[in-house]
């Protein structure tokens, strides 16, 4: 925290006024110290969950009380914590996330790691959380890591034999690796810019009216942004950075996957986000310059990453690792929202994001809770096959797994509709824009037409093998095992997630308070930009 | 009336509820609920039709009982009319979709032996629940609301299909479900991309179909009031004198001239933007017709599916793809329409004509020779549609509602030589009709108005279709001449499943349980007898029907009309079939085309 003091403000006064707002992360920080301390006297399962689970739950109170919520004015920094709207929400995903991880975990591994297993989820939940709230870089790359070393922990003790051993080790190099790139483009941005502060070093990357330019910049600019996209790609499963996911997955137990699958993933999806810049309220050009580079960037990224992960994921038969290579479609996804940006007006990409990050979140944590659910009842699942009959033997069971699987396919009234929904508007939105005002050349139409077919095309691919699983749910027989026990707190939470899946899909109002509306909710027009199609008759009364 | 029409969605998805939570290990409990709640919608059906044909319902060419709130909505203060909204309402092109489903479910339901396997709740759940997603489907004013029924029509059928079929019902399950999965998420891109180029992107998306449709209507017209601007602007520039005044009338003139210009490149891009979503909507639409490149999931489902769900899938659900080709693809595209309907979707419709007769032809057994005759009698629905023309259009619709009618009622059939015999192989059976009298009547009747005898019903719409088709000229002509080889075909099939099944010497097969058959039983008589009634009047007593449909197509055909001749520059084709409407459609004298050429004289 020192060095945050020396980087950010002038007086110590006025830091601290800048982090009170992230009081809920540092008091889960202590708890999760606290935990870690009581581990040392005492291993006892509902003592250690209850306390974590509290915690957790009393840290979204807390989130959601005004008064840790920092006045936003403009883009000025105000200090290495940011509490806009983006964070607000990412914040109570991430806690609610946190809570789900305790709740699932709660019968699952062994019993003799269970306070540090608690304390770890903490720590990461509040790393994640402190994550899409970082406003400079060496508070990004704190909390970054604040993530990743828990994980690393968290893998080692849900799954200890040998497959688990090489699957932690596998994550362990390859994210050390990942943050020293990352590191590498941070030391480029500061390199170019001098200052740490991300409002900053965006500013002056995007000015073209840095007079006069140095011939490096550009050149310079284009590596740092690339390799801080590829630290960053790492934690987000973004091809081609995506390749360590299925072995580890299927490496570690349903519980690590769960783990990794969500809280690295928040994380990075929001650093992208303030790092492009889509969470500034400017617009009109500022950015623009930065943003053309980064927006062609994750428009390959984003099309390479979902037909990749979509088209292998076909040939899975593994579920863990089938859900790796489902998780990086999804993740391609939301890189859409990255690549459409800022150019559309304002925060209709940001929305369209964070709709799909909750829905994501909503729908992998459900299905490995009821994963985890299904191990500890004594069935077994590590393949699709397994998932055979399930339907009838279980039928609670059956039918959220089929609400979260319909999610994920992106039927109507889920959040996966919704989230799809929102995605393909932005890009038809930014393509369509573009060919009305010329701003760009019509190439720009046709990429970001070709990239909302590329959504569309992915959907129906991703159908297949989610049918798959729906199919061996309900229509085929499979063998009934008398259930030893009945592990209630994952299958609540495979239920709260079934319940946030459908909430979403219904008011996705719910979820981006704060940073704009849904994208069919309109848009603040690019000043000086008349839409000429606004001029149509649209408030005559219908049908006559 | 607003009621109704919510009931007609609630009652169904209620009683769905109801059998999941009450009905589980009781089927005759479930059955009564099913066909309560079934013949509920239908009397509620029929009370809508008679309302509406009582004139006490809206006016024709709007919506009658029209409620609209708004879901998906944000917190935020957004302006209340935009977003996705739940918009229903009811019209002349959807009242006789409506009769459809609420006459054939309960149908299909009644007719179901109460010894069938589908008496299980979970079917008759899933039944209930479809048919409360098709009314939402065929009663949507919003477009997302309407790919949200469309779509989630998709789940019961995979689960009843995969469930209660027969032994590939597997993979008629999923074929069903992944063809109806990829095609409609095209039309979600489509439906997303009419939105934003019709409905304004500034402000937010517009859903609501009939504010597009006068935007499309609106974008189409000549911009004279904008021209007109312009040149008042510059006379106006021209004959003033003092400095400030000579100021203030060039920034007028310019402001006049910029709007121009914008509408013109709005213009010249949404005339090319057209073509995309045109393909895209109709992506969606056709496999749920199916049209011809993408029917391979259909004779597989209609064979696997249980018979029960066959008679909807076939007589119901395969009008959804026909109606959002009237409600959406023909009024909100049409510069594309006319551009691209009758030659891309006039020729598959064709083909799919010719297609399927052939291979009814092909087949020995029942239910496919059924399953290959609906793809060749909705290319008659289709080439109606396509035709763009008032009588095209509605002699579409009434096919429609004719197909649904007699398909139907051959699928009735179908299911109950099912309840009586193991297998629908056509060679097993013969000479029926002496023992099976009722039966036979009733055969023989639904195949002459299938083949399309004058008198009958089916005779009207294809009448009209390929009337509309001929009207249309130059290749619509060459198709309406193959497309009559349908007919032909249809005729063949048709009256050689009759020959072979019910004249001849008798052969009957055993029944399942090996007892002997028995002819139609009192409860079977009914159902039949009104399906026939239905048959003959729409035959012989149709101008009220197409009265009432013609209202609201007329409506669709005058904006492709002058998209026509924006485009072609030529006239709308005299409408031949317009004697036959003449009673019906008072408006149809008065808008003839006024003053065709514009540019392009390139056209016939």
């Amino acid at each position: 925290m020192d060095m945050d003091l020396t980087l950010s403000s002038s007086s110590p006064s006025d830091f601290l006024a800048s982090v009170a707002p992230g009081f809920p992360e540092f008091f889960l920080l202590a708890l999760g110290s606290l935990v870690f301390l009581g581990g040392t006297f005492r291993q006892d399962r509902p003592l250690w969950g209850w306390i974590s689970f509290f915690g957790l739950v009393t840290a979204l109170a807390l989130a959601l009380r005004p008064i840790f919520h920092s006045p936003m004015e403009g883009n000025a920094y105000h200090g290495p914590l940011v509490y806009d709207g983006l964070s607000q929400t990412l914040r109570l995903l991430t806690f609610l996330c946190g809570a789900g991880l305790v709740l699932m975990g709660w019968e699952e591994g062994d019993s003799t790691h269970i306070a540090e297993r608690n304390g770890l989820i903490l720590f990461a939940t509040a790393g994640a959380s402190l994550c899409v709230a970082a406003n400079d870089l060496a508070t990004l790359f704190l909390s970054l890591e604040l993530v990743s070393i828990p994980t690393y922990l968290i893998l080692f003790l849900t799954r200890g034999d040998k497959f688990g051993r090489e699957s932690t080790l596998k994550y362990f190099l390859l994210s050390i690796f990942s943050s020293a790139m990352m590191l590498f483009g941070f030391s480029y941005l500061y390199g170019i810019t001098g200052s740490l502060q991300i409002p900053e070093i965006l500013a002056i990357l995007s000015q073209s009216s840095l007079n006069p330019v140095p011939e490096a910049v550009p050149t310079a600019r284009l590596v740092g942004l690339v390799m801080v996209v590829a630290g960053l790609g790492f934690k987000v499963t973004a091809v081609p950075f995506h390749f360590y996911a299925p072995d580890v997955y299927q490496g570690t137990s349903h519980f690590g996957a769960s783990v990794l699958s969500t809280l690295p993933k928040i994380a990075g999806f929001a650093a992208l986000a303030r790092l492009t810049g889509l969470t500034f309220e400017t617009n009109g050009g500022v950015f623009l310059p930065f943003e053309s580079q980064s927006s062609y960037l994750f428009w390959i990224l984003a099309s390479v990453t979902m037909t990749l992960g979509n088209v292998i994921a076909l040939w899975q038969t593994n579920l863990r690792r089938l859900f790796a290579y489902s998780g990086i479609a999804h993740a391609g996804y939301m890189l859409v929202a990255l690549s459409v940006g800022k150019e559309v007006g304002a925060t209709g990409a940001l929305a369209a994001l964070v709709v799909y990050l909750w829905a994501y979140v909503a729908m992998t944590l459900g299905v490995f809770a009821i994963f985890i659910y299904l191990d500890k009842k004594g069935k077994h699942v590590e393949k699709v096959e397994h998932l055979n009959g399930l339907a009838k033997t279980d039928p609670v069971a059956g039918g959220i797994m089929v609400v979260l699987l319909m999610s994920l396919i992106g039927l109507p009234l889920t959040a996966g509709f919704i989230g799809k929904l929102a995605l393909v508007q932005c890009a038809l939105r930014r393509g369509l824009e573009s060919a009305i005002t010329e701003a760009h050349p019509n190439s720009e139409l046709r990429l970001f037409f070709g990239l909302s077919i590329m959504i569309l095309v992915n959907a129906a691919i991703a159908g297949w093998y989610y049918l798959r699983m729906i199919g061996a749910l309900y229509l085929r027989k499979g063998k009934d095992t008398h259930p030893s026990n009945r592990p209630v707190a994952a299958l609540v939470t495979g239920f709260v997630c079934v319940v946030v899946t459908v909430a979403v899909g219904i008011l996705p109002g719910l979820v981006t308070r704060g940073i704009g509306e849904v994208p069919w909710h309109g848009i603040k027009s690019k000043a000086g930009m008349a839409n000429p199609m606004d001029k149509s008759p649209m408030e005559k009364p219908p049908g006559h | 009336m607003k009621e109704a029409l919510l009931a007609l969605i609630a009652i169904p998805l209620f009683g769905a509820l109801l059998t999941v939570f009450t009905a589980r290990h009781c089927r005759n409990r479930a059955r009564t609920i099913a066909l309560t709640a079934t013949i509920m919608t239908l009397a509620i059906s029929v009370w809508l039709v008679a309302v509406d044909f009582c004139g006490w319902g809206g006016q024709p060419g709007s919506y009658a009982g029209e409620t609209r709130f708004l879901i998906l909505g944000t917190g935020g203060p957004v302006d209340p009319l935009r977003g996705i909204s739940f918009h229903i309402g009811l019209d002349g092109i959807s009242l006789g979709m409506i009769f459809l489903t609420g006459f054939l479910f309960p149908a299909a339901l009644f007719l179901t032996g109460k010894a069938s396997p589908l008496n299980d709740w979970g079917f008759l759940a899933w039944f209930q629940a479809l048919q409360g997603l098709t009314f939402g489907a065929f009663l949507s004013l919003d477009l997302v609301l309407f790919y949200l029924f469309f779509e989630l029509t998709l789940i019961p059928l995979y689960f009843m299909v995969g469930g209660w079929g027969g032994g590939l019902r597997i993979e008629a399950a999923t074929k069903l479900f992944l063809y109806g999965l990829t095609g409609s998420l095209f039309t979600l891109g489509g439906i997303v991309g009419v939105s934003l180029a019709l409905g304004g992107m500034d402000k937010g998306c517009d859903f609501s179909i009939p504010r597009l449709v006068l935007v499309a209507q609106d974008r189409g017209k000549p911009m004279e009031a904008s021209m007109e601007r312009v040149a008042k602007a510059k006379s106006e520039m021209e004959k003033t004198m003092s400095d400030r005044e000579k100021d203030a009338a060039r920034a007028r003139f310019d402001e006049a001239e910029h709007d121009l210009f914008q509408k013109r490149k709005v213009e010249a891009q949404w005339f090319n933007w057209q073509t995309t979503l045109f393909l895209m909507l109709m992506a969606g639409l056709a496999v749920k017709i199916p049209i011809i490149p993408v029917h391979f999931w259909q004779p597989l489902a209609y064979r696997e599916a249980p018979i029960a769900l066959t008679v909807v899938l076939s007589a119901a659900l395969a009008k959804l793809g026909l109606f959002g080709v009237v409600r959406i693809v023909l009024p909100l595209l049409p510069d594309a329409s006319v551009r691209l309907a009758t030659p891309v979707l006039g020729t598959l419709a064709t083909i799919g004509i010719l297609y399927g007769g052939l291979a009814a032809l092909g087949t020995s057994n029942l239910r496919s020779m059924l399953a290959f005759s609906s793809i060749s009698h909705l290319g008659f629905c289709l080439l109606g549609l396509v035709s763009l023309n008032e009588t095209g259009l509605t002699g579409g619709v009434l096919q429609m509602i004719n197909h649904g009618i007699t398909t139907g009622g051959l699928w009735l059939l179908a299911l109950i030589l099912l309840e009586r015999f193991p297998s629908l192989e056509i060679h097993t059976f013969s000479g029926m009709g002496k023992r099976f009298k009722a039966m036979g009547v009733v055969a023989v009747l639904l195949v002459l108005s299938s083949v399309g005898l004058p008198g009958l019903n089916n005779f009207v719409g294809e009448a009209l279709s390929l009337l509309g088709m001929f009207a249309q000229g130059g290749e619509g002509r060459q198709l309406a001449v193959l497309a009559t080889l349908g007919l032909i075909l249809g005729a063949w099939y048709m009256l050689n499943f009759l020959l072979r099944t019910f004249y001849g010497d008798e052969r009957i097969p055993a029944t399942v349980q090996g007892r002997i058959p028995t002819d139609l039983t009192g409860c079977e008589k009914m159902v039949f007898t009104s399906i026939l009634a239905l048959c003959f009047l729409l035959g012989l007593y149709p101008q009220p029907a197409l009265k009432r449909i013609s209202a609201d197509t007329h409506l669709v055909a005058r904006e492709l009309g002058e998209a026509r001749r924006r485009q072609m520059g030529n006239p709308i084709p005299e409408n031949i079939g317009s004697m036959v409407l003449t009673h019906g459609s008072p408006k149809s004298g008065t808008n003839q085309p006024s003053a065709p050429q514009t540019q392009k004289g390139g056209a016939r």
